[in-house]
């Protein structure tokens, strides 16, 4: 069977510290704009009954993304290994991807009128590496792993524990997965 | 759809640092954590940063992301490239460019001048702790020495200074740590105004590896700081309270017999008996005595394992009335009834009461300090009484649990072996000051000192490693009464910060990636050497003294480059370097001691003190003129409820958060896209009473100075608190800056212990919308 490539996030785990987004644009040399990899700070509730909870957000590799329905040069594909990508040189900078992504997660780079995304670092994954937001996170709330392998970190811990994707409503089928409680 | 193989298509994001060289070096800011990184360099430029591992530690290597944007920070604008002399006003920011050789001169003629007029000690060396390698961090204090000047302690007037004293009082020493690790033996921890996940993030890894296992995680803190939103609980504190909470504690355990008599009985001095009429402990000859009450005499402490000492009780002995240190702690604590405690410390009963049974009966506990606690007036205090609530639930020196300040690696108290304090490198030559020894002033007196010419007046000031007046206590009164007394201010550091526009001469400092240097962080010695070349005409501390000793004729006393400093003192071949190889180092960037013991460690496993009794002691003689023998509650200087209160009825603070160690890392881009510019947090209550939506614009001002921000309002801080990440430097904000809100008034409590801390979080203000101009 082909590996599939999906991403856990401990949210049990995440201390909302910015690492990842800074290690994503530093190892990738980007600008400080462009968030391909953030962390969305949400607080509820009301003095001193408060919640905050950390949500990292990055492309989710959707398995039915719609970034790639939109792209009206098939400049955007799904590796079988689960990995969308944006083909650079086939992007001709419509945006239409951009809009398309109900997770906000494809970033336009004004400079180079491209779109560009975080696709899990597919070239370290297959070298055997994991990306630096994986390697740079305090806490190892992350990885990324194979999910048909069962005996993967990331299956083991989707078997043994509470997890949620990102706003299952759109029908995308997510390929991140947030721990819970 | 489309499913191509990854062979198929090739690039995808990409790798830009491929082909990069990886050189080790360590990050020596001061947050204490000494990570090691990994430099990516390609074509002399240094393009990004990764974590470096710790042999035999393979949990332990760790990144921020301030360490991530190093090479922002290394290349950043505000770099000084070239010494520069000041040509317009003070704080004008004038400045031109002038040789290396020119500013020797004038530094030398400048200093000459000084001693001459008031002699050596007016020329004075401040350093704070913008780089802690070892060269850097001494450089200043070593040059001091070697011209008999002064200089100044650093704890008091960078507001740490309290926590050190609190343990100094109870435990003997001013640290006690607990391995990170050993947080997953506690059943509860407890952290007290600390927030690591904003500032030691390898720490937190460990308290959320406990957390997952089963340990309660409770977060005491005004603000539901980052660590607090992770907690199964959250106390938000009245701040300044948090004294008057762990008496209240004290009181409940105790009177529900929660605590542990026999521990306190053998281990502290709650048997010692103190004398009714002066409140000294009563002693024959230089032995404190305790009670026995078997044979109902009063015998020496140090004769006590073989007798019943009481814990309570009144006797008279020698004709002399006593009791109990115990009894007397007994009279504070019971002051501290539950309403009391909730009615001074803003939390519900219900929340004390079952925080207090918890720690006392989920054993073993645990309590973490953090520095946030003791930015107060009496700042010994809050250290001082978490120790005693330790003590008294018999947690000090058990696995698991503790009153501790530091955790590190496997150390005890951050020495190279446990117990042992020095002479294990090779420093004979780096610790030959020619004879001559500088004088070390208080940090805390240095405003008076200036401001009075006495004991003596300063000529000269080198400030290194510090942004003085972005971090010194009301920045308004430096600028206005302390720096225009001091003839001639020189500022050595990377940057051209707001203390860097107000000297006289600006010297371009290395980074710790263009410098030889190193951290002893046993048992590993980690080596900092060049990843890149200087930015512009920067030198190290050591090169910049260098320089300077050859123009007054103490050469002989810096006569190597830093590389051969740096490998002669680590060619001990004592235990800490003992078998280091030099050319492997240069390698590596790291040294692991052969034989090094990676166990969680923890303080007082022996249950000895350094006290003068050698038993820890919550009651202290050296306190009983200022009614303060047992650990006591005083109100905060500036009191939301006392007089200062009705004009400015908000605490205050200025927090620690992830952007910034202090000042550094300003200016980073990839930082400022995540916050960029200051804003005071506020709960939408304080907000609604005043008119103040998210996102204005609002003055915060007192007596003493003013800044204006954006608001934030959030539910996640205390109604009657007000709260902004410190270290923002001024020109992010629209008027003014948040240290000319604070102030520094001697503390005679702390004086006799040792000095005054600066109370940074012991400060009124009010806030006041501004009307957009229009």
């Amino acid at each position: 069977m082909n590996k599939e490539y999906g991403m856990v996030i401990d949210l049990q785990r995440c201390i909302g510290c910015q690492s990842c987004a800074v290690a994503c644009k530093s190892h990738h040399q980007l600008r400080a704009d462009q968030d391909w990899c953030k962390i969305r700070t949400v607080e509820t509730g009301t003095f001193p009954q408060v919640t905050v909870e950390f949500l990292p957000l990055q492309c989710n590799q959707c398995e039915n993304p719609s970034c790639l329905a939109a792209c009206p040069v098939s400049a955007i594909v799904r590796l079988k290994n689960g990995v969308v990508l944006i083909q650079t040189e086939k992007c001709i900078g419509c945006r239409r991807c951009v809009s398309a992504c109900p997770y906000g997660a494809i970033v336009f780079d004004f400079e180079k009128h491209k779109a560009g995304k975080c696709d899990f670092c597919v070239q370290k994954l297959e070298a055997g590496e994991q990306p630096p937001c994986v390697t740079c996170c305090p806490t190892s709330c992350r990885m990324v792993g194979d999910l048909h392998d069962p005996e993967s970190q990331v299956s083991q811990l989707l078997a043994t524990r509470n997890y949620r994707v990102p706003e299952p409503q759109y029908g995308t089928r997510p390929h991140c997965f947030y721990l819970e409680k | 759809m489309k499913h191509l193989d990854f062979s198929e298509i090739g690039a995808g994001s990409g790798n830009p640092l491929d082909g990069c060289q990886r050189i080790s070096t360590v990050c020596t800011p001061n947050c204490t954590s000494r990570c090691r990184l990994i430099g990516h360099v390609k074509d002399g430029k240094l393009l990004a940063v990764s974590p470096g591992e710790f042999p035999g530690r393979p949990d332990y290597g760790n990144l921020c992301l301030r360490g991530l944007s190093w090479p922002q920070r290394v290349y950043g604008k505000d770099r000084v490239l070239h010494p520069l002399k000041r040509i317009g006003a003070r704080g004008e920011g004038k400045f031109e460019p002038i040789s290396w050789d020119e500013a020797f001169d004038l530094l030398a003629q400048k200093i000459r001048q000084a001693q001459e007029t008031h002699g050596p000690r007016s020329v004075a060396f401040f350093q704070m702790t913008g780089n802690l390698a070892k060269l850097a961090w001494d450089s200043p204090i070593r040059f001091a020495n070697c011209v008999g000047g002064t200089t100044f302690s650093a704890e008091g007037i960078m507001s740490d200074h309290g926590a050190s004293m609190g343990f100094q009082l109870v435990y003997g020493s001013q640290r006690a740590s607990h391995d990170h690790r050993d947080y997953k033996n506690s059943k509860l921890l407890i952290l007290w105004g600390r927030n690591p996940a904003d500032t030691h993030t390898n720490e937190m890894r460990y308290i959320l590896d406990a957390k997952q296992q089963g340990t309660k995680l409770v977060v005491i803190d005004p603000r539901l700081s980052s660590t607090a939103a992770l907690a199964d609980l959250w106390l938000p504190i009245r701040p300044g309270t948090d004294t008057a909470l762990a008496l209240g504690m004290m009181n409940l355990i105790i009177s529900q017999n929660l605590h542990q008599p026999q521990w306190l009985i053998e281990n502290s001095c709650a048997p010692f008996l103190v004398r009714l009429d002066n409140g000294q402990y009563l002693r024959r000859d230089e032995d404190c005595l305790v009670w026995d009450s078997q044979y109902g005499q009063a015998i020496p402490a140090t004769q006590a394992a073989q007798c019943s000492p009481a814990l309570s009780g009144q006797w008279t002995v020698d004709g002399i009335p006593c009791r109990t240190a115990f009894d007397c702690l007994l009279d504070e604590v019971r002051e501290y009834s539950l309403e009391k405690t909730a009615q001074i410390t803003g939390l519900e009963p219900q929340v004390i009461q079952q925080l207090a049974v918890e720690y006392a009966t989920s054993r073993p506990s645990a309590i973490r300090g953090g520095q946030g606690m003791q930015r107060i007036y009496n700042s010994h205090q809050p250290f001082r009484v978490i120790a005693t609530l330790a003590a008294i639930c018999g947690y000090v020196g058990v696995s698991g649990g503790g009153a501790s300040h530091v955790g590190g690696t496997n150390t005890v108290s951050n020495k190279p072996l446990p117990g042992v304090t020095g002479g294990l490198l090779n420093t004979q030559n780096w610790a030959d000051y020619g004879g001559q020894k500088a004088l070390e002033q208080k940090g805390s007196h240095l405003y008076e000192m200036i401001r009075s010419g006495q004991p003596y007046p300063i000529d000269l000031l080198w400030i290194a490693h510090s942004n003085f007046l972005n971090q010194s206590p009301d920045a308004n009164q430096v600028i206005q009464e302390i720096f225009p007394k001091i003839p001639f201010i020189v500022c050595a550091d990377p940057f051209l910060t707001w203390t860097a526009q107000y000297a006289d001469l600006v010297l371009p400092v290395k980074t710790f990636w263009e410098r030889w240097d190193f951290v002893n962080k046993a048992p590993w010695i980690l080596l900092q050497q060049p990843v890149i070349d200087p930015v512009g005409e920067s030198l190290s501390d050591c090169e910049i003294f260098t320089g300077l000793a050859k123009r007054l004729g103490i050469s002989h006393l810096w006569d190597k480059t830093d590389k051969d400093w740096v490998r002669e003192i680590l060619s001990s071949q004592q235990l800490v370097a003992e078998g280091l190889d030099w050319d492997t180092l240069t390698q590596t960037g790291i040294f692991t001691r052969p034989g090094a013991d990676f166990s969680p460690l923890y303080s007082f496993k022996d249950l000895k003190f350094k006290t003068p009794s050698g038993k820890l002691e919550f009651y202290s003689e050296k306190l009983l003129p200022f009614g303060q023998q047992v650990p006591t509650y005083t109100p905060p200087l500036e009191d939301p409820n006392g007089a200062m209160g009705k004009q400015y009825p908000l605490v205050f603070l200025q927090y620690h958060d992830r952007l910034f160690v202090n000042s550094q890392h300003v200016h980073a881009p990839y930082l400022e896209h995540i916050a960029s510019e200051p804003c005071v947090d506020m709960n939408p209550a304080d907000g609604a009473a005043r008119g103040i939506g998210e996102g204005d614009y609002v003055r915060l001002y007192n007596d003493r100075g003013h800044c204006v921000v954006k608001a934030h309002l959030t539910q996640g801080i205390r109604p009657g608190v007000c709260a902004m990440v410190q270290g923002w430097t001024p020109d992010y904000f629209r008027e003014g800056h948040y240290q000319t809100l604070t102030q520094l008034t001697p503390c005679p409590a702390e004086e006799a212990i040792s000095e005054t801390n600066f109370g940074a979080y012991d400060c009124l203000v009010e806030i006041e919308k501004v009307e957009e101009s229009k």
